[in-house]
């Protein structure tokens, strides 16, 4: 999908939005839910050839895959985090955004758990100190 | 008269046969068990590089074969190994920094709460890139460290047999004392105090790379100049101990060496100087076995040196690089880690190279200040 198209549809799909929200608001919120889910997954399916150009250099390099999986997946998950939360502020939901938000940090890090554990191991092996 | 004549002749021909056997003679007295042991001590590439040119048995004759058309294709084959290892960390930090610059470009779109956290993956991942073969790579350097200072100190023998052989024993003693220190000393200080304080560093520099809020960076660049200025201070000291006692001994060899030809020239009838003379050649000749073993000992330690040291180049050329791709995307949080990476690599290099020229300096300085007037 080519951003003129992408442009056009957000505008339809706010423009419908607004004039539908005098009347009944659950709708207008679920058109907005639609158009931007139909955006999101448009983008995703444009940004992978990044993450793959990624993945290759990765793989090129001979460097642990593991890696580049772990940062895909937490770029991922704010990414999906943010959609969320943006959704949750529209509908007036700032306390369900925060926790959210809360969540998405949370899942972040214990993604990287395994990086934390390799920098661990390295450092610990560094300074002598077998695990 | 016809009898002088004749002594005269017997004797000159006894000068040229020394002249031309005194070198292979001299060197054969080299024993070959403290060969075999020098070069045994070191690790098998550069082994197998000094037997393909036939050093490996300290043979100066085999010098001439050192051109530089055999030489380059070895170094570009060295080059090519080593930069291996930066060169796909410099392509997966690369991609790494790619991927946080997207990110960090839809900056504004993204809750500002989220970009810390993607910061911290994005950092973690360059460390794990960059920290596992920089582990391996620290304890490389520092064995060959540890290898140098037992080659040094297997080769001391040889090269004190060979000053002694060349008629200066006190250049032969000064040697070997200030030899004999500097290899226990350097085999102490690598294994003492580089090998913990480098691991040590680089853990410190990549715990400070995790957090934002810890910024370590500083006391990183303090050390790696404190080290620096250590290493010049030591070389320093070093070469002036080791030039000085040189210069000494050698002037007291030389006065030796000149008492035993006036003696020759003046006590002797008839062929008195050409005995002085062919003693002249002898030493010549034997200071020839001592330059060529010296020569050999500092190619020994260059080919031991060398992967070292380009691997050390290229890691600092992928960190700067690194660095400078970060600085132009804007990117704060890799540019901490690269840096302080880059100082501890640098600290290696210098004591990579320190230990390279003590070799390369102390045999230079006693085939150079060992001639004779």
């Amino acid at each position: 999908m080519s951003i003129s198209v992408i442009c056009l549809l957000g505008i339809i799909t706010a423009v419908i939005s607004v004039s539908i929200r005098k009347y009944n608001s659950e709708i207008a919120f679920l058109l907005t839910l639609a158009g931007c889910i139909i955006i999101f997954l448009s983008v995703i399916f444009n940004i992978s050839t990044v993450f793959d150009t990624a993945k290759n250099i990765f793989e090129s390099a001979s460097v642990n895959s593991s890696y580049i999986k772990i940062l895909l997946k937490a770029i991922g998950l704010c990414f999906i985090c943010e959609f969320a939360v943006d959704l949750c502020i529209d509908s007036g939901q700032r306390s369900l955004a925060n926790n959210i938000s809360i969540a998405g940090k949370a899942l972040v890090l214990v993604t990287a758990i395994p990086l934390y554990k390799d920098v661990l191991n390295a450092v610990l092996s560094l300074t002598g100190v077998s695990v | 008269m016809k009898k002088i004549i004749v002594f005269s002749f017997v004797i000159v021909v006894i000068a040229f046969s020394m002249f031309s056997a005194s070198a292979e003679t001299y060197e054969n007295l080299l024993n070959d068990s403290d060969k075999k042991e020098a070069v045994n001590v070191l690790p098998d590439n550069v082994q197998d590089f000094l037997k393909e040119f036939g050093l490996d048995s300290f043979d100066f004759s085999n010098l001439n074969k050192l051109t530089l058309k055999n030489i380059f294709p070895k170094f570009l084959n060295t080059v090519s190994s080593e930069s291996k290892n930066p060169m796909k960390a410099f392509a997966a930090i690369i991609a790494v920094m790619l991927l946080y610059s997207i990110i960090y470009g839809v900056k504004s779109t993204l809750e500002n709460t989220l970009q810390p956290v993607i910061s911290v993956s994005v950092t973690l991942c360059i460390i794990c890139i960059l920290v596992i073969p920089l582990t391996g790579f620290t304890e490389t350097v520092v064995n060959t460290i540890k290898i140098s200072s037992d080659f040094m100190t297997a080769y001391i023998p040889i090269m004190v047999f060979a000053l002694g052989l060349s008629g200066q024993p006190l250049t032969s003693a000064g040697y070997y004392a200030v030899m004999m220190f500097t290899s226990q000393s350097v085999s102490r200080i690598s294994s003492e105090i580089i090998a913990p304080f480098m691991k040590i560093m680089l853990a410190v520099s990549v715990s400070s790379g995790i957090s934002p809020s810890v910024n370590l960076s500083g006391i990183i660049r303090f050390i790696t100049k404190f080290t620096r200025i250590l290493l010049v201070f030591s070389m320093s000291i070093f070469t002036g101990i080791l030039s000085f006692k040189q210069v000494l001994s050698t002037g007291a060899d030389n006065v030796s060496s000149r008492a035993v030809r006036l003696s020759l020239s003046s006590f002797v009838p008839i062929v008195g100087s050409a005995l002085s003379e062919a003693y002249r050649t002898v030493q010549g000749s034997v200071g020839l076995l001592k330059s060529g073993v010296g020569i050999i000992s500092v190619i020994a330690a260059i080919a031991l040196f060398a992967p070292s040291v380009i691997q050390c180049v290229f890691w600092m050329l992928t960190l700067s690089f690194s660095k400078s791709i970060a600085e132009i995307l804007n990117l704060r949080e890799p540019c901490v880690i690269l840096d302080s990476v880059y100082c501890v690599i640098s600290t290696l290099f210098a004591a990579a190279l320190c230990m390279t020229l003590v070799f390369i300096i102390s045999s230079a300085v006693v085939v150079l200040l060992g001639g004779f007037s």
